[in-house]
């Protein structure tokens, strides 16, 4: 116990180490004053009694200083000393202090920030057991050599036989419409499955169980529900295993439900078996993932299937392997190593700044140091000092980068496109910041501690004398830092606003018809439906035209959005070239005027189009361009392939550009002379398009109470959605670009100040000896102004180099785009120069005779 | 330690000056540090001089450990002193301190003998 008590009170005299001073003083002084007593006593004189005294004591600061390590931690009262120390430095040069602190916080949370949501969206590993085992298999022609393709049935089950995969598995997607008690009929991705999917993947259901063998083999009618649909439209009810629903009207049970986010592909609603009917068709539709057994790398189980492919085929097709993961995000991997080089680089500013501001400190710092040498301070003291300070320093950027990261992690979240996986786990990724700290840390800790490495080798004079001449040699190497610097904020700068172009060249874009206020509902007849399609299109655009705040309706089997539909091979009457193809568009008549095509030529199609009715067309600009090369279309006759008979063009529309895409050649056909099993409705609201939501859905089931009308949406949603991936790339890029911008700016203020630190003197001798301040102020800003430029030169020539793989993220702008490369490099030098006057101006402030007497 | 020149004063084995103080306080009543350090140096034998300072230490620990307290009195001189008295805990303590002392003088006056012969 005693020596608890000891141990407490000795804190205790750490965090108040001023409590028993006045005591001690108070009680050494009685203690001399006693000696004194004595020694004159014995007939000393009083100066002798009091130099006995003295030297009875052993000195009054000697005892003082034993009473003090006595009475506390010594090494900790010196940490609490030191880190005061290293406050009160702070608040003397606190714009320093500011930028690297801040310096420091950017490089440790917001680029964890910006770097968490890049990894989170485009890198995540699937959310599969030993993912790296996980491949898919392609196919293609060898001659004529075809792009990579999916699998057909007879090949799975070959591929399945080989000993280079564990297992292996099929599945491929279709869209369907569920039904059942108490549902609402849903359109729903339905994954068709061959072979175990799941045990391949490694992910069981959550709730109830996945496919047996037998199932499998025999097609029984059992499905497995995704997380999401399970919650959305069977309310999480945990006792849904069993239940009875309907896809397309026949019956299927439901067996289990799959984990949130888990079960492939990702936008699966749920999973069946492939029918005996599938099977027999062996389309070439399959995804086939296999897990490859231990041990066999992905070459050895490449070479196994393509001699499987070739054999099967007689030497016609191939296949190969490749990693799942890498396939899933092939797509936006151009995207996603911009982004990464992008962090990367904003680290390297952060820890160039820290370098440069402590660096700088360290500089200045060298004569207080060597002071101190001299007055007898351990090397060891000195470092534990330093060091301090440096981990003041870094815990202040640290605490501020972890708020500003996830601040801006919260507003990332905000912008992201809305198919984030598992959006509510996400967190500041701990090894990002992780790296972030130790990376900037480190410098900060290795920068800071130079001048104390080097006090073993200083003298007094050396250390003090030498300080200005080692100024100029460091600040060469900061001015190579700081050049650094500006030229990757030129290149992050620059991709940031070829990115902004990019977008604002996407938000101005053209679409050729009008995709305001227009909504579309999808429509599945479906296998299940067995009345007149033609009939009930009319009673839906019926319908939906006499309701108030529907401007017009109308039904077409495709959005205006979609380009690609289906193809049709055509040969216009009466000339001799062999036959184009163009894409079959069948809508009702007043789809042209519902979606805003200009009619540019004839007529638009009418009632009277009917089925017993000569077939008419009507063509786009692009199959006049085209197939008729230029000339009149309106009068020629043309037969197809999808229809028979030879139809008549009765009109031109204008082409469709959905997101500047250019349309192909397309024939227009009405929906009363071919028949379409599904398509969508599209109404144009007379204000916004979603207050008439209810109203149309209740409008439309009171038509066709069994249509699933879940797939109602803004037509501008789907452009929308094309952009995303460019909009929320351009968010990020001017994240990076603008940490780069304030790294750099902080950098050039930092080099112009400590140049400036440097060279007071002789500045100072200059205004004495009469130069102007304009003259002094180029003095000082000359230096920095050619790092700018060179910098910006060398960062222009980066950008370039860098274009090609920001290319496939930009539309309508090249990455050479001059206004882009000019833009970055002269706002980063005006920024960097008024950087520069202001430090100068510091200093020209200043009385030279004052700087002189006291430099 | 700082150096000192002078030869004649003696530096105590660590861990000693506390039980001697504690002694002295249990035998001469409530004393000042400097009481403690002229009663030392009058035990003395051959007499020597103490470094008075060195007493500081020591008096801290055995306060901190709740073994002795000080307060402020006037002494017989009429000068103000901080005098040390040892505490009930502090007398429980000097037993046992005093027990470990003899142990560890008797084993080393044992080895010397030994060792001298």
């Amino acid at each position: 116990m005693p020596s608890l008590r000891r141990f407490l009170r000795r804190l205790l005299n750490v965090v108040l180490p001023h409590r028993d001073e006045d005591a001690l003083s108070r009680e050494l002084a009685a203690h001399l004053a006693l000696l004194e007593d004595e020694f004159r006593r014995r007939g000393l004189s009083a100066a002798e009694a009091r130099r006995h005294a003295w030297l009875a004591l052993g000195g009054i600061e000697q005892a003082k200083e034993r009473h003090r390590d006595a009475r506390s931690f010594r090494w900790l009262d010196d940490l609490r000393r030191d880190a005061f120390y290293a406050i009160r430095l702070m608040r003397r040069s606190p714009v320093a202090a500011l930028a690297a602190i801040l310096s420091l916080a950017i490089g440790i949370g917001l680029n964890a920030a910006i770097f968490t949501v890049v990894d989170w969206v485009l890198l995540r590993p699937l959310p599969f057991a030993a993912p790296q085992e996980l491949v898919r298999v392609f196919t293609a022609g060898i001659s004529p050599a075809t792009a990579p393709a999916a699998v057909t049935f007879s090949e799975l089950a070959a591929f399945s036989h080989t000993n280079v995969f564990r297992d292996a598995a099929g599945v491929s997607t279709t869209t369907r419409v569920m039904t059942g008690r108490d549902l609402d009929p849903t359109h729903v991705v339905i994954a068709r499955v061959a072979g175990d999917l799941f045990s391949t993947l490694g992910a069981q259901p959550a709730i109830g169980r996945s496919f047996s063998r037998q199932e499998l083999a025999a097609a029984a009618p059992v499905v497995v529900l995704s997380h999401a649909v399970w919650q959305q439209r069977f309310g999480a009810d945990p006792a849904v295993v069993g239940r009875a629903i309907g896809i397309d009207g026949s019956p299927a049970v439901v067996i289990g439900v799959m984990g949130p986010g888990r079960g492939y592909p990702a936008d699966a609603d749920l999973w069946r078996p492939l029918t005996a009917a599938e099977r027999e068709d062996d389309d070439r539709d399959l995804v086939v993932i296999g897990r490859v057994s231990d041990h066999v790398p992905p070459s050895r189980a490449s070479a196994e299937v393509g001699t499987i492919a070739r054999a099967m085929s007689n030497g016609a097709r191939t296949a190969w392997v490749e990693d799942l993961q890498r396939t899933t995000v092939t797509s936006v991997s151009a995207a996603l190593q911009t982004l990464l080089a992008a962090a990367m680089l904003t680290l390297v500013l952060a820890c160039a700044n820290v370098a440069a501001l402590v660096g700088a400190r360290a500089v200045d710092r060298a004569g207080e140091m060597g002071l101190r040498g001299a007055l007898g301070a351990t090397r060891r003291r000195v470092l534990a000092q330093l060091l301090t300070e440096s981990v003041v320093l870094s815990t202040a950027g640290g605490v501020l980068g972890l708020l500003l990261g996830q601040w801006a992690l919260n507003g990332l979240v905000a912008l992201a496109p809305v198919a984030i996986p598992r959006l509510a786990e996400i967190s500041l990724d701990g090894r990002v910041i992780g790296i972030g700290a130790l990376l900037t840390i480190i410098t900060g800790v290795a920068v800071g501690l130079a001048p104390a490495l080097q006090l073993s080798s200083e003298t007094l004079t050396s250390a003090i004398g030498r300080t200005s001449a080692r100024a100029t040699a460091r600040s060469n190497g900061r001015r190579i830092l700081v050049g650094a610097q500006i030229a990757i904020a030129v290149v992050l700068t620059t991709g940031a606003v070829l990115l902004t172009r990019s977008l604002q060249h996407l938000v101005a874009i053209d679409h050729g018809f009008s995709p305001d206020r227009l909504l579309s509902v999808e429509l599945s007849l479906g296998r299940g439906f067995s009345g007149d399609a033609r009939q009930l299109f009319r009673e839906l655009i019926a319908g939906a035209e006499t309701l108030p705040g529907i401007e017009a309706a109308a039904v077409a089997m495709r959005l205006p959005t979609q380009i690609v539909g289906v193809r049709t091979a055509i040969a216009v009457v009466g000339e001799a070239r062999a036959s184009a193809t163009a894409t079959l568009r069948p809508v009702s008549p007043t789809y042209f005027d519902t979606v805003g095509l200009r009619l540019t030529e004839g007529r638009a199609f009418n009632e009277a189009d009917l089925p017993n009715r000569s077939r008419v067309a009507i063509v786009n600009a692009a199959f006049v361009r085209d197939i008729l090369g230029g000339r009149s279309a309106v009068g020629a006759r043309l037969t197809a392939s999808l229809f028979d008979g030879t139809a008549s063009i009765v009109g031109v529309v204008s082409d469709t550009t959905p997101g500047a895409q250019a349309d192909r050649p397309a024939l227009y056909v009405p929906v009363a002379q071919l028949g379409i099993g599904g398509g969508y409705l599209i109404v144009r609201a007379a204000t916004d398009p979603d207050s008439i939501v209810p109203s149309l859905k209740a409008r439309l089931r009171s038509v066709a109470p069994a249509l699933a009308l879940d797939r109602t949406r803004r037509v501008a949603a789907a452009l929308e959605e094309s952009r995303a991936v460019t909009r929320f790339s351009t968010e990020l890029a001017s994240g990076f670009a603008g940490l780069a911008l304030l790294l750099a700016t902080i950098g050039v203020y930092g080099l112009t100040a400590s140049d400036v630190a440097a060279r007071w003197r002789e500045l100072a001798v200059r205004l004495a000896l009469g130069a102007s301040r304009s003259t002094a102020l180029w003095t000082i800003v000359r230096p920095c102004a050619a790092i700018l430029a060179a910098g910006a030169a060398l960062g222009v020539v980066g950008a370039l180099a860098a274009g090609p793989s920001l290319q496939s993220l930009l539309q309508g702008v090249r990455a050479t785009d001059a206004l882009a490369l000019a833009v970055a490099p002269l706002f980063l030098c005006a920024i960097g120069l008024i950087a520069a006057i202001l430090a100068a101006r510091r200093v020209l402030g200043a009385n030279p005779a004052a700087t002189l007497r006291n430099g | 330690m700082p150096p000192s020149g002078d030869k004649s004063r003696v530096e105590l084995l660590p861990g000693t000056l506390e039980l001697i103080v504690l002694r002295t306080l249990t035998t001469m009543g409530p004393q000042h540090a400097y009481g403690i350090a002229a009663r030392v140096e009058q035990v003395a034998e051959p007499p020597f001089r103490l470094n008075q300072g060195t007493l500081y230490p020591a008096l801290v620990r055995l306060e901190q450990k709740g073994w002795i307290k000080g307060s402020w009195r006037i002494t017989e001189s009429n000068r103000e002193a901080r005098y040390y008295a040892i505490t009930r805990a502090g007398t429980r303590a000097l037993a046992g301190e005093i027990d470990r002392w003899q142990r560890s003088a008797g084993l080393i006056n044992r080895l010397l003998t030994n060792e001298g012969d």
